[in-house]
């Protein structure tokens, strides 16, 4: 196909509309978009047919207007617009035949507000993947790798051009349905288009609209409304190194504040060992943190039984700050062959005291009461306490909220991940590939 | 620096430092009963946590 390559503007013979000859050598037909007659670009642009009753798609996109994809200048010299039904349903676009005098043609399509740049490839493909009878029998989402990365199955349609316009590289038949079947990687898609003479390899990219508009000068909001996301669209910008770098920092913070905190708090009285006969006994709390926690830990050697003591605490001023009774109990034996034990030996008291200064202590024998023997195979012993050992801290802290505080982080490590793969499945989901 | 990592950034730190602090305060540490016995003290009571103990 060739004609006179300075051939740059003629009068269409049924309208007599001045009409632009664009495109370069490879072009076979020009439609009008006035008349919508279809020239012969070979044969003089003599006219075809006549095509009747044609709705424009709406793009705000016409013949001859330029812009640079890629880094390349297009000029837009054909206008298609496409329709798939299924199921009753309808779903329409608009491709846009494009020109670049150094990288031949390609389109721009137009589709639910999103623009997409597809040109012609030619890889070497596994043919199964893009035969509909192999894809209708598979259970599981067909999907191969090539050109270094994985292609998971997109869906498969059937389209029909139902509008023409401008300068075509072949006749264009309006109604004729094409099969095409469509495979998603990151960021692009391929598709194997099967026309009723040929099959051709597409690999389509999303691009940013706001890019697309100044790129052929046109408002942003001529374009139509963008419903949802398009599969083809990028997956939301990696953050991983960012997460993992931030979580990682934390976590390594909170380490050092859970050294930092437990070395803020310190014995006042370290595990001294009291006999109970030796109760009761008093002892002197310098106090120096107040305002934060304190601790009264008690531990005894009670056995089968309740040990109570009594502990009292008076502030630097010798006024009652409080006194109350802390039951140790503990319980053991066997049933049915089992042991079981029971009860806990420590108890713990924890305050704020409000001032520094020496705190006075008393600890105090609260009594006990023992579990009688029961006459069981090997009974064991029902003693009361006769020693406990005390310690008190100052500056105590909450291990958990430290451990809560960690959790979270770890948890927020993981939402770099999370978007990714939920961004991945809802991509593939916009497919027609049923999971089911 | 686009909105998602400010407000990652952001939740880390308030994270951070969140939990130092209440670790670092004791939040809800004490416990019960010996804020009961401190409080009936104040209210004028001999002191003890159980009711029918000495008053001393």
């Amino acid at each position: 196909m060739s004609r006179a390559e300075t051939l740059r503007a003629i009068q269409c013979p049924a309208c007599g509309a001045g009409l632009d000859v664009l495109g370069g050598g490879r072009v076979a037909v020009l439609v009008c978009p006035y008349c919508t007659t279809e020239l012969d670009a070979v044969q003089n642009f003599a006219a075809l047919r006549k095509f009747d009753g044609l709705k424009r798609p709406n793009t705000p996109f016409r013949l001859g207007m330029e812009g640079e994809i890629a880094g390349v200048r297009h000029q837009i010299i054909g206008i298609l617009g496409q329709v798939e039904r299924w199921n009753g349903r309808e779903w329409h676009w608009a491709e846009h035949l494009l020109y670049s005098e150094t990288h031949g043609y390609s389109w721009l399509s137009l589709e639910s507000g999103h623009c997409l740049w597809s040109r012609r490839v030619r890889w070497s493909l596994p043919e199964h993947l893009f035969r509909p009878s192999y894809i209708n029998q598979q259970e599981t989402r067909p999907s191969f790798n090539a050109e270094g990365r994985k292609w998971s199955h997109l869906e498969s349609t059937s389209q029909t051009a139902d509008y023409v316009e401008g300068s075509f590289t072949w006749v264009p038949k309006l109604g004729d349905l094409t099969s095409s079947i469509s495979y998603l990687a990151d960021g692009e898609i391929l598709t194997v288009e099967a026309g009723t003479t040929e099959t051709e390899q597409t690999l389509t990219r999303w691009l940013p609209r706001a890019e697309v508009a100044r790129a052929f000068g046109i408002a942003e909001s001529d374009l139509p409304r963008p419903e949802g996301r398009h599969p083809a669209e990028p997956l939301p910008q990696s953050d991983d190194r960012f997460i993992l770098t931030t979580v990682g920092l934390c976590v390594l913070a909170l380490l050092l504040c859970i050294g930092w905190i437990s070395n803020q708090s310190h014995a006042l009285v370290p595990g001294q060992r009291i006999m109970v006969a030796e109760l009761p006994r008093s002892m002197d709390l310098p106090v120096t943190q107040p305002g934060r926690l304190m601790g009264i830990h008690l531990d005894s050697n009670v056995e089968n039984g309740w040990h109570g003591f009594d502990i009292e605490l008076e502030d630097p001023e010798g006024n009652l700050v409080f006194e109350r009774e802390a039951g140790t109990s503990y319980y053991h034996g066997y049933e049915g062959g089992e042991y079981w034990t029971e009860g806990d030996r420590r108890a713990h008291v924890t305050l704020r005291p409000e001032q520094a200064g020496t705190y006075r202590l008393t600890l105090a024998n609260a009594g006990s009461e023992m579990e009688p023997r029961l006459g069981y195979g090997a009974d064991p012993p029902s003693n009361p306490a006769t020693q406990v050992i005390l310690r008190v801290v100052e500056g105590e802290y909450s291990l958990n909220w430290l451990l809560g505080g960690l959790l979270v982080l770890l948890g927020l490590g993981a939402a770099g991940p999370l978007r990714r793969w939920k961004a991945r499945q809802t991509r593939l989901r916009l497919g027609d590939w049923d999971e089911e | 620096m686009t909105p998602f990592r400010i407000v990652f950034l952001a939740g880390c730190t308030a994270t951070l430092l969140g939990s130092g602090w209440l670790a670092y305060s004791g939040v809800w540490g004490e416990d019960a009963q010996t804020r009961a016995a401190i409080g009936s003290v104040r209210a004028g009571s001999g002191g003890n946590g159980f009711g029918n103990s000495s008053v001393k």
